[in-house]
């Protein structure tokens, strides 16, 4: 039945370029530069310094220039990262060896059947590689494990949409001690993942990051779920980032593990799945006192569980999110930051109301698809915000701020395609005099004369993006749109120190 | 102000202020850490650098002695071969001789700014040709025995490469 199924799968895909090749047999290419007496004719320099004008080049077309060039290419590890091999719906089977194998540090297999490596090819391709990606293929535990067996050098595997054939776990006796980023994308598994989980955590005992994402729910037991945090603990000194969807499984687990030294998280959460427990959360939270960055990701992430977060991290300095809610979004826990200075949501086209103050410590926000009814007048107002940007907002129903604070610390503001009337997008660009940067994105309400008013009102500025605003007929550079501006107030030519980008 | 000498290859004497001599590692690990006495009046010996060309690369050391530190992880730079300053690009406007033989000294007296900008310079004199295009710009001679260049361009065929 298995061997059905590999041999309809191998169909779908049909020919591909690896196998066209295969037919030709190339013989590996390689010389000794240590031998090898370059011509008198060859620039004089020592390989590390071609290496490092390498690095400048199309590497591809290097190994064609001299026997010496080659082997520079080859021999160097900064130059083999340049370059990736694709296996495209390649079958590993027994026999196969594909004839051109070049010295690349980078390996992506998609829509390939790995019945089992060569161990004579494999690990001459294997030893050179320090990515590994695994795209839409199907593999039995053991010939994974096999396969990072050649790879000693590897420093970020990835699987994606992998599906983990049946296949007896046996005992693994090596180790991948430098590899850094290990993640999973919709991995599925024919039998019980709890296993591999084992295996793979005395295989990578040193891992930095680990993502875990959208993984077949047929794995996630509580076997699987023990054997991850097992893993997780094991790894708790080098780990520094953590993906994982927290299911109740997972966050009541986790918040048992004392001390994270995690450095940045990505979370999955539902707030209003019937698993959810704030008190978990908080735990959670409170156990991991050096994050520095989180991102939470999932359904209806609501302000108490973000609120959570930042009064119980003492070190978090950015944040993102996307925030969920049956009526309009009230970002209250702006107001309780205690160290985060950056901060980033989405609201899925929502209402975000603004109620309170922000904290004095909040320096840069980004909101993304909102509804801002009267967000503009709060936003002017903000007198410690240093970097605004709002992308994909509908501010038509703001409307002109009755009253602005003469005080704003806006540096930099971006603008990305937001529906906003010209006179309120006016008025806003008119209230910021420490301005140095402005984005414009996509903005159709931005005229010449917005861009005037903010050369007038923003001294400091000193770098204008106007990206696919499509008014600006008649002015296609910086130099014009000076031109323009020095004649409306009679003041005397030159550029102001203003770099302008127009796209 | 504080002065060396320093000896070239050909044996003409350089008297540098010390301050420019440091933008070279090798000179500042010679007076700093191996302990050698710029006082004594003793030249301090450059056996693989010409007297021409220290010439010129002092005149370097001198424009750039103030220059601050460039970042360490600076990614953007490290890719980039456009950013290279108008003084720098006249003063590497000389024959490849020159240039490389500023290359190798830079190399040795261990000056990773002035090796940076011409690595740079280099590598934009590589930029967008063909093999056969660098190899007549640099006078390399195309030594690959007969089909192997072939077969590195059938290897190429299978590589995508990250820019």
């Amino acid at each position: 039945m298995q061997f059905e199924e590999t041999e309809k799968f191998i169909g779908t895909w049909g020919n591909i370029d690896i196998e066209k090749i295969d037919s030709q047999r190339v013989e590996p290419v390689r010389y000794n530069s240590i031998l090898h007496v370059p011509t008198q004719l060859e620039p004089p320099l020592p390989p590390e310094v071609w290496e490092r004008i390498f690095r400048f080049c199309a590497v591809r077309e290097l190994r064609l220039v001299c026997r010496r060039w080659n082997d520079i290419v080859a021999g160097c590890p900064a130059l083999r990262q340049k370059l990736t091999v694709r296996f495209r719906s390649v079958k590993f089977g027994a026999g196969y060896v594909p004839s051109v194998v070049p010295p690349a540090a980078n390996a992506q297999l998609n829509h390939c059947l790995i019945r089992t490596v060569d161990d004579g090819w494999w690990p001459d391709f294997g030893r050179n590689l320090t990515q590994l990606s695994l795209e839409e293929c199907r593999i039995a535990p053991p010939v994974l494990f096999r396969m990072l067996r050649g790879c000693p050098n590897l420093r970020e595997f990835k699987l994606v949409e992998v599906k983990l054939l049946a296949g007896e776990v046996e005992a693994v006796d090596f180790v991948v001690d430098g590899m850094e980023k290990f993640s999973t994308v919709d991995l599925s598994c024919s039998e019980d993942g709890s296993e591999i989980l084992d295996s793979l955590k005395l295989i990578f005992p040193r891992l930095k990051s680990f993502s875990m994402q959208d993984s077949d729910d047929d794995i996630w037991d509580a076997l699987f779920t023990g054997r991850l945090v097992q893993w997780i603990e094991t790894i708790k000194e080098t780990l520094q980032v953590l993906e994982v969807y927290l299911d109740h499984d997972l966050l009541e687990r986790l918040s048992e593990v004392e001390l994270l030294q995690l450095k940045q998280a990505e979370y999955g959460i539902d707030c209003s799945s019937s698993y959810w427990d704030i008190n978990l959360w908080t735990k959670l939270c409170r156990n991991q006192p050096s994050l520095l960055d989180v991102n939470l990701w999932g359904s209806n992430i609501d302000d108490e569980a973000i609120k959570v977060l930042v009064t119980n991290m003492s070190t978090l300095r950015i944040l993102e999110a996307e925030l969920d809610s049956p009526s309009q979004i009230v970002p209250s826990f702006l107001g309780h930051l205690i160290a985060v200075q950056n901060v980033t949501i989405g609201v899925n086209s929502l209402a975000l109301a603004f109620t309170a103050s922000f904290s004095p410590i909040l320096t840069s926000l980004t909101i993304y698809e909102a509804y801002l009814e009267d967000g503009i007048t709060f936003l002017m107002n903000s007198p410690h915000l240093q970097e605004l940007s709002l992308v994909q907002c509908d501010l038509t129903k703001c409307p002109i701020p009755p009253a602005v604070q003469t005080f704003s610390a806006l540096k930099l503001l971006e603008l990305s395609e937001c529906k906003i009337a010209k006179k309120v997008l006016d008025f806003t660009v008119s209230c910021h005099p420490a301005l140095e940067t402005v984005w414009f994105s996509g903005m159709k309400s931005v005229r010449i004369d917005t861009v005037v008013t903010l050369l007038l009102l923003s001294p400091k500025l000193h770098q204008v993006e106007l990206m696919g605003c499509d008014r600006f007929a008649g002015f296609t550079s910086g130099a014009e749109i000076m031109r323009h501006y020095h004649r409306v107030h009679g003041s005397a030519e030159g550029s102001r120190g203003v770099s302008f980008a127009l796209v | 102000m504080s002065t060396i000498k320093l000896e070239t290859s050909d044996g003409v004497k350089f008297t540098v202020k010390t301050q420019v001599a440091k933008c070279s590692g090798t000179i500042r690990t010679m007076l700093e850490d191996i302990g050698i006495n710029p006082q004594d009046g003793e030249a301090i010996p450059l056996s693989n650098v010409h007297s021409t060309i220290l010439q010129k690369i002092l005149v370097w050391a001198e424009h750039h002695v103030d220059d601050p530190e460039p970042p360490r992880d600076d990614a953007d730079a490290a890719k980039r071969t456009d950013d290279i300053c108008s003084w720098d690009e006249d003063f590497l406007k000389v024959d490849q001789r020159t240039l490389f033989d500023v290359m190798l000294a830079a190399n040795y007296l261990d000056m990773k700014q002035l090796i940076a900008v011409c690595c740079k310079t280099v590598a934009n004199m590589i930029k967008g040709k063909t093999a056969d295009q660098i190899r007549k710009t640099f006078n390399i001679e195309n030594d690959f025995p007969p089909g192997d260049e072939d077969k590195i361009r059938l290897r190429n065929q299978f590589c995508e490469e990250r820019r």
